[in-house]
């Protein structure tokens, strides 16, 4: 098709920029600010990095090679993370289960309960695990079982959040088709919408499990126990050569999980 | 396309109609209705047919019977009973006497055959057995396995219903209507994702349906070919407002030329 002349001409002009160019110069200026104050306020320094490297190598040389007497320590430590993020996940997926038909829009029976289950799951999601077992220590006692706890409460957060959102894509079609046989909300939900999502739901567990490995390394800081709390120790007291069998151990054991998590994650979906 | 012996007049079977839609109006945005005071009356053993282009309006009338569109204002009765008043359990209850078939079928995609049907029966069956298909009452399996056989799809019992052709799949929701044990069946385009084959074997199936079982069946097309091979009498909408009401051998093609009309403009 060709174009005439006439028409070129009608085409409307590119509205003037000035105001945006303006905005677009105040913002970059904005950013530089933002960055210049951030490098001060941690003190960043290229120099302190170089002259450090040395400390790197004495840290290095006081590390190798890593302890064979705390091997087996260094397992079964780790064990004890992996059963944390295990029970702490389990508990999350449950309390998940039950909160999240209020928090999808698309099922949720009234406007409040929404903003309710909305409103823990943030809070849960926001604050991280080790936060909370900063807290539950004091309530349970040291230990592993207010790290799981710890866990069980953020993860709610994101497994809820993840499980609401995968409801609220999830084709309506056989919920409309439940609801109009006269179906209970419950029903639809048993019937309709957990067998459209039940795939999606294990593997996003299966993927929190994962990460919940990580987190209670964190929470074993705090005094958590497991291996994080192992690995603290160790080096709080210098003992370089302990904590580098357990880093090892560590690093098994999360490569392990992942690649076990992602292998039965690629076989359900 | 008038098959001999069907349709010669407009036959009204006798007794009270099993759904009755008076004065029905809807708009989703304002001043612009969809339905502008529809009636509709559709009795035992007919299969009515609402004949009318897209945006017309129809697929919104049948939602709206059943609430699952709230109407702004009207009644819909369904076996004397107005549903249009009713809330919670009571809604629930009187939604059991209609079943919804759709264009997109809609069945759990994940579960056999079977238990889509019987979860037509939801609605009749409650507490605890209701929560587990496996602890559904024996009554009710027989119930499906019958509507199965019913529609002649007993050998895909234990198939999932993602792997059914798209005619299978319709004619398994049409068992799950029958497994709700309603005596009206509103049936949304039914045949509109289905090749021709498919479609004349579905709407063959809610003819038989309607007649021998005495079910009033409603059933939104905009197909006048198979309306007329099928409706006991076709109801012909078009901007939210019933414009004709004919025998499918009365139905002339002026009146079809007159629904699709506008849309023609649009286009």
């Amino acid at each position: 098709m060709t174009v005439s002349p006439a028409a070129v001409r009608q085409r409307p002009a590119k509205p003037h920029p000035r105001l945006r160019r303006v905005g677009w110069i105040l913002g970059a200026v904005g950013v530089v600010a933002i960055y210049v104050h951030a490098w001060r306020d941690i003190g960043a320094s290229v120099g302190a990095l170089v002259s450090g490297l040395g400390n790197l190598g004495n840290l290095i040389h006081r590390s190798v090679p890593p302890a064979r007497d705390v091997l087996h320590a260094s397992i079964s430590a780790s064990i004890v993370t992996l059963d944390t993020a295990l029970i702490g996940t389990t508990i999350a997926l449950f309390l998940s289960l039950l909160i999240t038909p209020f928090a999808a829009s698309n099922l949720s029976p009234h406007r409040l309960l929404y903003e309710g289950a909305r409103i823990v799951i943030a809070f849960t999601r926001t604050i991280p695990s080790f936060i909370f077992a900063l807290y539950l220590v004091t309530v349970v006692g040291l230990g592993p079982y207010a790290a799981a706890l710890a866990i069980a409460v953020h993860s709610v957060g994101t497994l809820g959040k993840l499980f609401a959102e995968t409801i609220e894509d999830m084709e309506m079609g056989p919920v409309d088709a439940l609801r109009a046989s006269g179906a209970s909300r419950l029903q639809v939900f048993l019937h309709a919408v957990l067998p459209g999502v039940a795939p999606a739901f294990v593997s996003l567990t299966l993927y929190r499990f994962d990460v919940n490995v990580r987190d209670s390394l964190a929470t074993g800081f705090v005094g958590g126990g497991g291996i994080g709390f192992l690995m603290f120790t160790s080096i709080q007291l210098f003992q370089y050569r302990a904590a580098a069998t357990e880093l090892l151990v560590l690093l098994v054991v999360l490569l392990a999980v992942e690649r076990v998590s992602t292998v039965l994650r690629s076989r359900i979906v | 396309m008038t098959q001999a012996g069907r349709g010669l007049e407009a036959p009204r079977p006798a007794g009270a109609p099993a759904l009755v839609v008076r004065d029905l109006h809807k708009s989703f945005r304002r001043n612009e209705p969809v339905l502008k005071g529809i009636d509709l009356d559709v009795r035992p053993g007919e299969l009515v047919v609402v004949l009318g282009a897209n945006g017309s309006g129809k697929s919104t009338l049948l939602r709206c019977a059943i609430r699952l569109i709230e109407p702004d204002s009207g009644r819909v009765e369904l076996r004397g009973e107005d549903i249009t008043a009713a809330s919670g359990a009571d809604l629930r209850r009187l939604r059991r006497n209609a079943a919804m078939i759709f264009q997109q079928i809609h069945l759990v995609r994940r579960r056999n055959a079977l238990d889509n049907v019987t979860y037509g029966a939801l609605g009749r069956i409650s507490g605890i057995r209701s929560l587990s298909r496996r602890a559904f009452p024996d009554d009710v399996v027989e119930s499906a396995w019958r509507s199965l056989e019913r529609v002649g799809l007993a050998e895909k019992a234990w198939q999932r219903a993602d792997t059914l052709s798209g005619g299978q799949a319709q004619r398994v929701a049409i068992a799950r209507a029958l497994c709700q044990q309603a005596q009206v069946i509103l049936a949304d385009e039914p045949v509109s994702s289905l090749d021709p084959r498919a479609a004349d074997d579905v709407l063959a199936l809610l003819a038989e349906i309607a007649t021998s079982d005495g079910l009033a069946v409603a059933c939104v097309l905009h197909q006048p070919d198979l309306a007329r091979k099928y409706g006991t009498r076709i109801v012909g909408v078009a901007a939210g407002e019933v414009v004709f009401e004919r025998s499918p051998t009365s139905i002339t093609d002026a009146d079809i030329a007159h629904l699709y009309h506008g849309e023609l403009d649009d286009g």
